[in-house]
């Protein structure tokens, strides 16, 4: 795992005691907290408690942030569990931000991170069941896991072969890998 | 590029909403299929098939379909 890693013109910055505070005021936040399940204010010892009792092993926060502006964008995090299955999330930090491309992108540079340097085998993400957009965007890749999935959430998976073989995914990749080295020249 | 090969290319980006329902006045980010894959989506068809660089912040200060032709023949 790493510090940092750049992909996509996103920067990715891993968690730590520096930043965490950065992290909880985004948290807080009412366009952010109340999309979570547990909605209540984190106190910045609650935040210190939690960063010091996480399995940094299984558990990988990064804040993502427009390598070229150095804007602060959005938090992805990947939680390891069993079998080598990854369940992924982000939020993105500000309203305007959303529906945007950003989200997608960064959702594309941390999966292919996740398959390729944190060892995932399959990623699956999960929905709160009144979130039409994501659960529209994850049936676009995604497999629906009707077993696991709840009244109140939707379970989703993907492969890394499925994932590395979509052919939208891929396509938009291509793109977003020409347009940068298109700016860099 | 032509009002009406812009509008043919933009619809043809879209799976589940009918063609016609879109057309110049469409607040395109109320389309129910739109989210931020279509952004993006958008972005890659105005370089594919325009050769136009379209921005995040184009996409964020467009309203309408006609707004986004706007920005894109400006870039002609």
């Amino acid at each position: 795992m790493k510090d940092e890693f750049e992909k996509y013109g996103f920067k990715f910055i891993r968690a730590n005691e520096d930043n965490i505070e950065l992290i909880r005021n985004w948290r807080n936040s009412d366009f952010i907290r109340y999309k979570m399940i547990n909605q209540n204010i984190i106190t910045r010892e609650e935040q210190i408690n939690w960063f010091k009792n996480l399995d940094k092993v299984n558990n990988h926060y990064y804040i993502a942030q427009n390598a070229e502006s150095l804007e602060y964008v959005g938090v992805v995090y990947l939680k390891i569990l069993k079998n080598n299955i990854g369940e992924p999330g982000s939020y993105l930090i500000r309203e305007d931000l959303e529906n945007t491309a950003t989200s997608t992108i960064i959702q594309f540079a941390f999966s292919d991170y996740s398959f390729d340097s944190l060892g995932v085998d399959i990623l699956s993400p999960k929905v709160n069941k009144d979130n039409t957009k994501a659960f529209k965007l994850n049936m676009e890749a995604c497999k629906l896991v009707v077993e696991k999935s709840t009244e109140d959430i939707h379970y989703f998976e993907i492969s890394k072969k499925e994932y590395f073989e979509n052919k939208k995914i891929n396509k938009l990749k291509t793109f977003l890998t020409k347009k940068l080295s298109y700016d860099k020249r | 590029m032509t009002k009406d090969e812009f509008i043919e290319k933009f619809r043809s980006q879209f799976d589940e909403t009918e063609p016609e329902t879109i057309n110049f006045d469409t607040r395109f980010k109320e389309i129910d299929e739109w989210n931020s894959m279509m952004a993006l989506v958008i972005i890659a068809m105005a370089d594919e098939e325009f050769h136009i660089r379209l921005t995040g912040d184009d996409i964020r200060s467009s309203s309408t379909v006609g707004d986004l032709f706007n920005v894109v023949n400006s870039k002609v």
